[in-house]
């Protein structure tokens, strides 16, 4: 009789301790903070997909939780390990994500750089391009073709200002192409001007 | 007692065990949550948002059915339920895919077609600037239609729809103000009771050669071609360059517009500033009435004349006149020995409706 009191007693201490384990709300709130911090960072526009993953892995991890915290017998072992591993991988990505994007801002500014010059070349080759009664027409139409390239470029610029490298980099660069095609174009009737000549 | 004591303490053990070791995970947890990824990353949360928000809804729910489930006794543990209710929500989410898919193919589709009309309106509008010399105002329009869709292009093969659909709705009216510009100059060579005048003016004058066997000269501008007929028959053919302004009628001085009328050469200089040339009476009377007309609208200031010094002559065929019809040295050397003072020359602007402009704006 005096083994089952103690057993009993025993049992009922084991589940009082085991219930009475609380649930890791630093270690959460430090990889929530973590997350946050990426995601302050620009996590969403510029790694979309670790985005979604971490919010997955945050959302897991609540689950774990209420699955332990609805338990006679709480284990938080595993909802820890899961912690853990957000937040190494949140601290772990923020780097990265920081170089994603100045890699990006650097590309774009690259990019805008790349057109400006091409932009100042062209207008420089239509300048010294003989204007006569032959190449008046064409050298309005391309000094118009540059115009239009080179108001575009202020667009280039806001895009980057906002962070929108992606279309950046793209509008530079397709403002750069033109430039270079009516650079080409004023090159290639000079050239066909001095072949007349001769 | 002791049978008592021990089965006590297996029950204890076996509790106690319990509650470290829940069954595994059913496998279809797994594939919903990488399957709800999957949706994600291909944009189901933007382009079915109430579709993807309903599949989101029920994995939530049951997430947390399964998350009740796992919190039983583990002896009580039954995931047959919640497999079933995921294997469910797997077969909703391979619906919303082939939705989402099909949606997106419709949209590519549209986008495509619609960057397609766009370039072939472009490259119509451009032909036209060119074959009218109106590069002005409507390149500068022109090249920024270019530009965008050179964008929208490049969102369209990086797979962003909504992107490209947001931008490409910014071309049309860059072609608008293009075709504003062009209008007044172009509009007058899809005009079919035009095209008749131009193409009576033609017919007479190849008329007036058959019946007088004599030879007569036709400009036609769109095609920037000079023919010459004898009795009737077309005998020589030659490209000519016009005006600044060619495409449109002279109308006062100054205006580097090529004259459209029936005239006749007036004068024969063998040596003109451009070679040869052939002069021509310019004005004539419908030239003087129609000045006075635009002078009485207020079309043309009170101080401006009508202008005169029109001819043809050479200097070359690749550079533009102030209103004058240009020809190579040599083939104005061999026109100029074929005509004669008082040769028929009737320009006009086309012969036909089926003319460059026209199929240029039908887009054909």
């Amino acid at each position: 009789m005096k083994n089952v009191r103690l057993l009993l007693i025993g049992a009922a201490a084991l589940v009082l301790v085991a219930g009475c384990a609380k649930p890791p709300q630093q270690e959460l709130t430090g990889a929530q903070d973590a997350v946050k911090v990426l995601s302050d960072s620009g996590l969403q526009k510029f790694a979309p997909d670790t985005a979604k993953k971490l919010n997955a892995d945050l959302e897991a991890i609540n689950q774990e939780l209420k699955v332990q915290e609805d338990k006679w017998f709480k284990n938080y072992d595993k909802a820890k390990q899961m912690i853990a591993t957000l937040k190494t991988e949140a601290e772990g990505f923020k780097p990265q994500l920081e170089q994603i994007k100045a890699q990006m801002k650097a590309d774009a500014t690259n990019a805008l750089e790349a057109a400006k010059a091409a932009v100042a070349a062209a207008k420089e080759l239509l300048a010294n391009a003989p204007v006569g009664k032959g190449s008046k027409a064409d050298i309005e139409a391309m000094t118009m073709d540059l115009t239009a390239v080179e108001e575009s470029l202020p667009a280039v610029q806001t895009a980057i200002d906002s962070e929108d490298y992606t279309t950046a980099t793209q509008q530079a660069n397709n403002a750069k192409a033109k430039a270079d095609e009516i650079s080409a174009a004023v090159q290639a009737a000079m050239e066909k001007m001095g072949t007349a000549k001769k | 007692m002791n049978t008592l004591f021990r089965l006590l303490t297996i029950s204890i053990l076996l509790f106690a065990a319990s509650g470290c070791n829940s069954p595994p995970d059913p496998p279809e947890i797994d594939q919903a949550h990488r399957q709800d990824q999957l949706l994600w990353r291909a944009g189901a949360h933007i382009f079915l948002k109430n579709q993807y928000d309903d599949y989101s809804g029920l994995l939530k729910q049951a997430n947390a059915n399964f998350t009740k489930e796992r919190s039983d006794f583990v002896l009580f543990i039954d995931y047959e339920d919640i497999v079933a209710e995921y294997r469910r929500i797997l077969a909703i989410g391979n619906d919303l895919n082939s939705s989402l898919e099909a949606l997106k193919e419709v949209k590519f589709s549209a986008l495509q077609k619609q960057l397609s009309d766009h370039r072939a309106r472009l490259k119509n509008l451009k032909h036209a600037s060119s074959l009218v010399n109106e590069g002005r105002l409507a390149r500068k329009s022109l090249t920024k239609a270019e530009l965008l869709l050179t964008e929208v292009q490049s969102l369209y093969e990086r797979g962003d729809i909504l992107r490209a659909e947001d931008k490409i709705v910014a071309v049309p009216p860059n072609f608008e103000k293009a075709e504003a510009a062009l209008m007044p100059i172009i509009g007058r060579y899809a005009d079919k009771d035009q095209v008749k005048k131009w193409r009576a003016w033609v017919d007479s004058t190849i008329a007036e050669s058959r019946e007088t066997r004599s030879k007569a000269i036709i400009v036609n501008k769109i095609k920037k071609t000079l023919h010459v007929y004898n009795a009737g028959k077309l005998i020589k053919s030659y490209p000519v360059e016009l005006g600044r302004n060619g495409a449109k009628d002279k109308l006062q001085s100054g205006d580097q517009a090529t004259p459209e009328g029936k005239y006749k050469i007036t004068k024969k200089n063998p040596s003109s500033k451009f070679y040869k040339s052939l002069m021509i009476n310019y004005p004539n009377e419908d030239d003087i009435k129609a000045f006075r007309i635009a002078k009485q609208k207020g079309l043309v200031s009170k101080k401006a004349s009508i202008g005169n010094l029109i001819a043809i002559h050479g200097g070359g065929d690749d550079s533009m006149t102030y209103g004058c019809v240009s020809m190579k040295n040599s083939e104005i050397e061999e026109l100029y020995n074929m005509v004669e003072v008082g040769t028929p020359v009737t320009i006009v602007g086309a012969d036909e409706i089926d003319n460059p402009i026209y199929r240029t704006l039908r887009g054909s």
